[in-house]
Order: C-alpha cells, then structure tokens, then sequence
C-alpha cells in the first residue's frame, strides 16, 4: 500500500502495553522489508525533511517579490521558474509543504483524538449512546468530503486552520467506525474480563487495555485519512477555502 | 425484499433528518446577521425588521427550523441573497451540466478500470500489473485540478484539439458537446477509475479462485468464457457498491473540476455563492447533493440486496 509507510513515525514507546508495542514493531518491520514500503518510507521522510529544512533548502524568501524577474521560465536561478509576483516557484513549493502536512497532521490528528473516543464510547456503552453516536456520524458520511469542507469553510470562513478543522471533521466517523468495532470484539475478551475484576475503572480499561490492542488498524486509518486530507486541502485552497495569502506568509499564493 | 427495504427506508429517517438539520443550522451559524444581509447593508431598521419578520427570523431556532423543513419539502428553497431570484430556479437550472459531466467521469472511469481491472488479475505479478498498479498508484496520488490545468495547456493551447473550457448542450450540438465535455469528463474521472480498476482486481482474482470457476474450467470452457461469463459477472456485484458510496466524492470532485474548465454546472454556483455570501442557495444547493448522494447510496443497496440474496436474507440485525 502507497501510503501505509506514514505509518512508521509512529513513536513505539508511547504505548503503554505489550501487545500493541509488539504489533508497532512488527508492522514497522513488515513496512521496511516490503519493497514498495521501502519506497514509500524514503519519500514520506524525503517531504518530512523539506517541510523541516525549509528555510535551509529553499533559495529564496517565498514571499520575496523580485522586480523585473515576473513569470520567468525554469532558468538555473529560479529551478522552476518565477511566479507573476516574481517570486521563486521552487521556494514557495518547499514552504507551502509545510502548510500541506500540517494542516493534514492537524486535521487527522484531531479527528482521530475525536472519532476514537466517541467510537470507544459508543462500542463500550452500547445501547441508545451507541445508536445515537453511529446514527450523527451516519449523517456526517452522508456528505461528501469536499462539499462539508466548503460548508464548514463557509460558517467559520476560509483559512489553513478552518480547513484542517472542516478536513478533521470529515475523518472522524471513519475513525469512530473502526474504533467502535475493535471495541466490540475485545470487550468480551478475557484479558478484559480479567482487568475488570482486578478493579479497573471503566477509563482505565478502555484507555489502559482496549486501546493498545485496537491500535493497528487504526493507525493504518491514520495513514490513509492523512494521504486524503493532504489531497482534499489541496483542492480547499484550490478553490480559495485554504490556506489565505496574507494572513500565512510562505503558504502558496 | 420488502422487509429489507423496508429495514433500509427506516434507517434513512434518522439521516436524512439529522443532514436537514445540519444544514439548517448551517445558515445560523453564520456570522452576521440574515435579515441584514438580505436587506442590504444600508437598509433602514424599519426595513431590516419587516425581512426579520417576513424571514420569520424573529421565531424561536426549533420553529424556524419546522418552517423551513415544510418549504424545503415543497420545493421552496428560499429566495437568493444576492440575485433576489428562488434560489430553487437558480440551482435546477444548472444541475444538468453537473449530472451530464458526472455521468460522463462515470462512463469513463468505467472504460478505463473494466479492462484495465481485468487485465491486472489475469495477469497478477507481472510486469503488465505491476505497471498498471504504479500507474493507478500515481493516478490516486495526483490532485485532479492540477491534472486538468495540464489537460487544457496540452490540448487546449498547445495542440489546439479541444477547447480549454465551457460548455455546449447536447440538444444544440451532440458533436460539439461532446469535445467540450471530454477534458473535464476524463479529470474527474482520474481518482475513480484508478480506484475501481484496483477493486476489479482484487475483486476478480478472489472469484478466480472459487470452485466454480474450477468446474467451469474442468467442464471445457474457454479461458474468455470463464472469465467473461463466471468469473466477471460475480466480482462485479461488489463493484456496484463500491460506485454508490463513491458517487458522493464523484459529486464532490465535479465542483472543483468545474472551476477549473468554467463548466456552467452547481459547483461553480456554490463557489459564486460562497463569494457573495449567498446562504440560501449554498444551502440549497448542499442539501439537494447530499440527499441525492443519501438516495444513491439506498438505490445501490438495493440494487446489491437484488444481485445477492444472501444480504437482505443473511446476517442482519
């Protein structure tokens, strides 16, 4: 899968039970022995490094406005050539990857944080908390993702952050889905049953112990709701809904 | 049959209510003012009072709402901000340039992914698939805007083929409408047919393996009989699914792409509205996609349910 390297950053340590610790490792070994993971490591890392090593790797200022240098073609100061404001194309692509990846990491990781919870919840609770939860997200998939990308950027107006908020809210009921059902097939389990009568809290046992063991497939989510919101930004500010000019210096124009 | 759609009509309720809601609110939750702005910034009090009334903006959230479920449920969309006209006249009369050039992305992806599809799964692991698995892998990768700009300096302004962007109605001239759709049709196309021909794929190499398929071998049939008669028949049952929920993304895409070759339909209607602050008709508009999209997705429900008994019989609640 292209995108399931996105899957490796992923810090190991930060889990707190055995088990998922050991399904991390093991799908990060999976990805690294895989060619095409191989190859999709190098390039996730590759852009990683562009959007952190911006200022070091871009040739000029993005928003540097060069007289007399307006629409110029690729030449070998200006790589890829000059915008109509005279600006370096070459530097304005290696700044705006910085806006690209974290207004995707934003909104994933946002809606990641919101569909797990409720997902959790709703699988946990079950009953009328379930039926009500699943039923709104029901609703949510119903729209598609660009058009509660513009109603959303039409009620908050357009902006990096409002996007990541409108591409946030429309990852969360793929999030919840998966949670919910990762909590129905663990919650009869007898590791679960055990926690629960060596007096776990209804918390702890859903963050301490489902949690850990439900992380794979939504880590694989995670991956590919970034690929998609790092898409659909692109087409948000395409149609003027993303990142704004003035109030981002470096986004693209 | 009739208790399963009867099953599906049901859970639709809760969806459709909870979409007309959010798109409600949506006008609500807008900064400003309605009455003002439908006024006009230098209007009067008295004035901006008389709309507030008129609007019924002055009733309690929940009844503003009821009001506006029984006109939306007569076909009243309100009327538009900005042009004063119903905002319904406003966006039928562009919907058919959105279908026509959603149904065309569709026919395409089709065209393409079909053969492609097949092609990969008869010949799983070889230098043939693996290269239209890269290509379809670049295919998802590319935004399709971008693609189009392409489209249109290739053959729009370099080879002069085609024509960059517009429209022509298929009533005035088939011919010339047809050059005019086949850009825009083929970009939004992009994104769906590589994903179906992936689908196909997997799909067909798993009714590849079924015994059946095996009997159909063993009892003489050629390869292209096996393939075309058993084997494709069944993977595409699940594929008829798959075109349902992507249909919305399909609709969703078609608003980009029409900005992009300036094709008259309602995403570029949403984008003007958006600009003007046009609440009525972006939420007129929003609210017919997304229950059209809600329909669509029941009709391939049903549809599946009709091709394969074991759903609407089998394993549900």
């Amino acid at each position: 899968m292209r995108t399931s390297s996105v899957s490796v950053p992923v810090p190991a340590e930060r889990v707190p039970t055995r088990p998922a610790q050991s399904a991390i490792a093991a799908m990060a070994l999976r990805i690294v022995r895989h060619p095409l993971g191989g190859i999709g490591l190098i390039l996730t890392c590759a852009i990683l490094l562009l959007a952190v090593l911006a200022p070091l790797l871009a040739p000029y200022d993005p928003i540097r406005q060069i007289h007399g240098r307006e629409l110029q073609p690729p030449s070998a100061e200006h790589i890829l050539g000059t915008d109509e404001f005279g600006r370096d194309i070459l530097s304005r692509i290696i700044y705006g990857s910085r806006i690209s990846l974290m207004v995707g990491l934003v909104a994933v990781l946002l809606g990641g944080v919101m569909g797990v919870t409720t997902g959790l919840l709703a699988g946990y609770e079950g009953g009328w908390v379930d039926s009500i939860i699943m039923r709104f997200y029901d609703g949510l998939l119903a729209f598609p993702a660009i058009l509660l990308g513009i109603a959303v950027a039409t009620v908050l107006g357009p902006g990096a952050i409002n996007a990541a908020i409108a591409l946030a809210i429309v990852s969360v009921p793929q999030f919840a889905r998966i949670a919910r059902a990762s909590m129905l097939t663990e919650k009869g389990k007898d590791y679960v049953t055990a926690a629960r009568a060596l007096g776990a809290g209804d918390r702890r046992l859903v963050f301490a112990h489902v949690l850990p063991n439900s992380i794979s497939p939504l880590v694989v989510q995670l991956a590919l709701a970034m690929a998609y919101a790092v898409l659909l930004e692109a087409s948000l500010s395409f149609l003027g809904l993303g990142a704004q000019p003035r109030t981002h210096p470096g986004a693209r124009c | 049959m009739t208790q399963y759609l009867a099953w599906r009509l049901a859970q639709l309720v809760p969806v459709i209510l909870l979409t007309t809601v959010a798109v409600f609110l949506m006008l609500r939750l807008v900064p400003g003012d309605p009455a003002v702005m439908f006024a006009g910034p230098d209007a009067p009090p008295e004035e901006v009072e008389a709309v507030r009334v008129a609007m019924g903006l002055n009733q309690p959230l929940p009844v503003q709402y009821l009001f506006w479920l029984q006109r939306v449920a007569q076909g009243d969309f309100g009327v538009s901000y900005a042009s004063k006209y119903p905002a319904r006249d406003l966006i039928f009369q562009r919907l058919p340039a959105t279908l026509e050039l959603t149904i065309a992305a569709l026919l395409f992806a089709l065209a393409v992914a079909l053969p492609t599809g097949i092609i990969s799964a008869l010949r799983n692991r070889s230098a043939t698939d693996f290269g239209l698995t890269a290509f379809s892998s670049l295919a998802l990768a590319i935004p399709n805007f971008w693609l189009g700009i392409v489209l249109i300096i290739v053959f729009a302004l370099v080879l002069g083929w085609l024509p960059p962007g517009g429209r022509v109605e298929f009533t005035q001239d088939p011919q010339q409408a047809l050059r005019f759709l086949l850009l825009p049709a083929f970009t939004l196309s992009l994104h769906l047919g590589a994903e179906l021909s992936r689908f196909l794929k997997a799909s067909l190499l798993e009714v590849l393996s079924e015994d059946y398929v095996r009997t159909a071998r063993a009892k003489g049939l050629r390869e292209r009989a096996v393939v075309l008669r058993h084997a494709l028949r069944n993977s595409l049952v699940p594929l008829v699914t798959v075109l349902g929920i992507r249909f919305g993304r399909l609709l969703g895409g078609a608003i980009v792409i029409e900005s992009v070759f300036g094709w008259p339909g309602v995403g570029r209607l949403v984008l003007q509205a958006i600009g003007n602050r046009d609440y009525t008709v972006i939420q007129g508009t929003l609210l017919l996609l997304v229950v059209g999209f809600v329909l669509i997705n029941l009709l391939t429900d049903l549809l599946y349910a009709y091709l394969d008994p074991r759903i609407r019989l089998g394993t549900r609640r």
